[in-house]
């Protein structure tokens, strides 16, 4: 879709800002597009054109409401799609290979090792009924010989990176006698295990206690420095993303609204529900009553408005835009789906 | 664990005594005695079937009569079997382990049978398989077991004529060849009985844990699909799993009671029945004190099992 629409030149003539990190992509999605079979047999794209690239040790923010296709795009990277999806569409280039090219058993290979991830809710994402010990070595062992001893070792050697105290002691005990910020700790630990090249966290700190929340991004981050992961942050709160992510990119109902580098997206957000969701970030240096919400609801999947899948919810929608596809504008890296701000950028 | 054990087994012990009091008094309030079922040449005169009565000691009041019955029990005694007139405990021997050997088979089947079955439709929901397994999920526990049993033997014996219907050996032949062949059709009702049960639960327990994150991790980890359904899936699941078993044992061994009778098996359900029948008052209390226990101590040794198995349970 935006590969058809011919590209707006920078009409300001500034000069891109430089994104941070090293410029060796590791991984480039290009036009992904997933589809899912609903309950009534329809097959829709929950995923619909979406592309961005991600260097070496970078750290892409994903940022929507719940139901965008966040999940779902990550998912199909790391090769887990739930068995009612499949790719319809796209490459994803992973290190110069297309993933979507690959046998199950590939994707195996690659999962764990050099692609990880970690879920929303560290409570439900360690099994009760097995050891620490026993799980890290599982995520050990998938790639590779390993004894019991190096295995441990090297586990409580991770654990001990990820702050967590008595990490021998902890490698014996059940997940239920951790806490919740522990657990994420170890879920952390344990995807870094196998040193993996790109790790995806989804919601990793949603079901966290604020602080603790604080303290797991802040090590996400040293921890991602450390052993140059890149990192794909996914999270419907943009406050998240504001201290980790080098880019961002912003998904509405399937579709990318926004991408671009963090900073240009913070400073001048150009789509309008970038702008919103911006505006429900609480703010200390602004004296306000009331936070800004976003009225409405995201369509559902099988009633997706023509046009500009926003327009709906959008203040500043005009006849055209459930008329016509949005076209994108670029400004250098950043990229905007959106008509009003094409035009406002051209007049 | 051993305070968990002690308490368990004392819980055990007071069950038990409720069990035999009320069985005890039932027994005896039931219309016959066991002379009367007995009869004798029918020349007997008054005195003659008072001086029987007074040997049997059914002229003492019934509390008491319990009271002779729980002080033998506890001193290891289980009485003389009215109507065979040599200890329970020697004519109970002769037939329990035709009924763990029954009971054992038919469980053991149902659990082979009906867990992979409902794993299977549990990783598909609402596929072929599912809508399947659903189907004779049902009709395993929707139809009358008694009917079970004789659908079996007239599909299998009278007409297909595969294996015999009746008894535990061909007379005068002593081959296990010949035992498994008296066995399949008691066996198999049994496993009917219970798969039905057993799939229904284990599909949804499965459904439960696979919709869990820490499968999602497992896959995330690399692990290989059959690895994540069986080692993590399947693994987690089997704690409700075994509670459905624990649910379903007594049920199972009351059922093993009717089919031993269909079927001519020379176990301790078939026994019962007779001694209910012939009012054999301490041969009843025997065997029912008999199967209380074995159904008392499975259920301990499941409990320990699903200790083992779920962590979470262990420390509480």
């Amino acid at each position: 879709m935006s590969e058809t629409l011919p590209e707006v030149r920078n009409p300001t003539g500034d000069t891109p800002p430089e994104v941070r990190g090293t410029s060796e992509t590791l991984l480039e999605v290009r036009n992904l597009t997933v589809k899912l079979k609903l309950d009534n047999s329809q097959d829709v794209a929950a995923v619909d054109g979406v592309s961005f690239t991600l260097n070496r040790g970078e750290t892409l923010g994903v940022v929507g409401e719940s139901g965008c296709g966040k999940t779902l795009t990550a998912s199909a990277i790391i090769g887990l799609l739930p068995h009612t999806g499949r790719v319809a569409g796209g490459e994803i280039l992973f290190e110069g290979e297309d993933l979507t090219k690959k046998s199950p058993r590939q994707m195996r290979e690659i999962r764990g090792r050099e692609i990880s991830m970690i879920f929303q809710d560290p409570m439900s994402s360690l099994n009760p009924v097995y050891r620490i010990e026993t799980q890290m070595r599982e995520a050990l062992r998938a790639h590779g010989k390993v004894s019991a001893k190096e295995a441990r070792e090297l586990s409580a050697e991770m654990l001990r990176k990820v702050g967590i105290p008595l990490p021998e002691t902890r490698l014996r005990e059940y997940p239920y006698q951790l806490s919740g910020g522990q657990r994420q700790r170890v879920m952390i630990a344990m995807s870094l295990l196998s040193k993996p090249s790109l790790l995806i966290a989804d919601e990793p700190t949603s079901s966290l206690d604020v602080t603790i929340q604080a303290q797991i991004l802040e090590l996400l981050r040293t921890l991602q420095r450390e052993m140059n992961a890149a990192c794909i942050l996914i999270t419907h709160d943009m406050g998240v993303v504001t201290e980790n992510a080098d880019k961002i990119l912003v998904m509405y109902a399937g579709r990318v609204a926004e991408y671009g580098p963090a900073e240009e997206i913070f400073s001048r957000p150009m789509h309008p529900y970038t702008q919103r969701l911006l505006g429900s970030i609480p703010r200390l240096d602004v004296d306000s009553d009331y936070l800004t919400t976003i009225e409405g609801a995201a369509p559902s999947l099988d009633r997706m408005p023509t046009g500009c899948r926003f327009y709906p919810r959008c203040p500043l929608h005009s006849g055209v835009c459930h008329e016509q596809e949005p076209p994108a504008l670029r400004i250098g890296e950043h990229v905007v789906f959106c008509r009003r701000a094409a035009d406002g950028e051209s007049s | 664990m051993a305070r968990y054990l002690y308490e368990r087994v004392l819980s055990a012990l007071l069950t038990m005594f409720f069990i035999t009091a009320i069985l005890y008094v039932l027994l005896a309030s039931i219309q016959g005695s066991a002379l009367d079922v007995m009869g004798g040449s029918g020349g007997e005169t008054a005195a003659e079937y008072e001086s029987a009565r007074q040997a049997l000691g059914l002229d003492l009041p019934l509390w008491l009569r319990y009271a002779h019955w729980l002080r033998d029990v506890l001193r290891g005694d289980l009485g003389m079997s009215y109507r065979y007139g040599i200890p329970v405990a020697e004519v109970i021997g002769q037939r329990f382990w035709p009924s763990v050997l029954l009971i054992g088979t038919g469980v053991s089947f149902a659990v082979l049978l009906g867990v992979p079955v409902g794993l299977l439709a549990a990783y598909r929901p609402r596929s072929v398989w599912d809508r399947l397994s659903s189907f004779f999920a049902l009709t395993g526990f929707a139809v009358p077991r008694f009917i079970t049993c004789i659908a079996f033997i007239y599909i299998f014996s009278f007409k297909l004529r595969l294996v015999p219907a009746t008894g535990m050996h061909s007379s005068g032949v002593v081959s296990f060849g010949d035992l498994v062949s008296h066995l399949i059709l008691p066996a198999s009702t049994i496993t009917f009985g219970a798969v039905g049960y057993l799939i229904q639960q284990t599909r949804s327990a499965c459904l439960d844990v696979f919709h869990e994150d820490y499968l999602k991790t497992a896959r995330a980890k690399g692990l290989s699909e059959l690895e994540v359904v069986l080692k993590h899936g399947l693994r987690t699941a089997l704690a409700p799993i075994l509670t459905q078993l624990m649910v379903e044992m007594p049920e199972i061994v009351g059922f093993a009671a009717i089919a031993e009778k269909i079927f001519g098996w020379p176990g301790i359900g078939s026994l019962m029945i007779e001694a209910i029948r012939n009012r054999d008052i301490p041969l009843t209390m025997g065997v029912t004190l008999v199967i209380a226990t074995l159904v008392l101590c499975v259920n301990i040794l499941l409990d320990i099992a699903y200790g083992l198995l779920d962590p979470r349970v262990r420390y509480r």
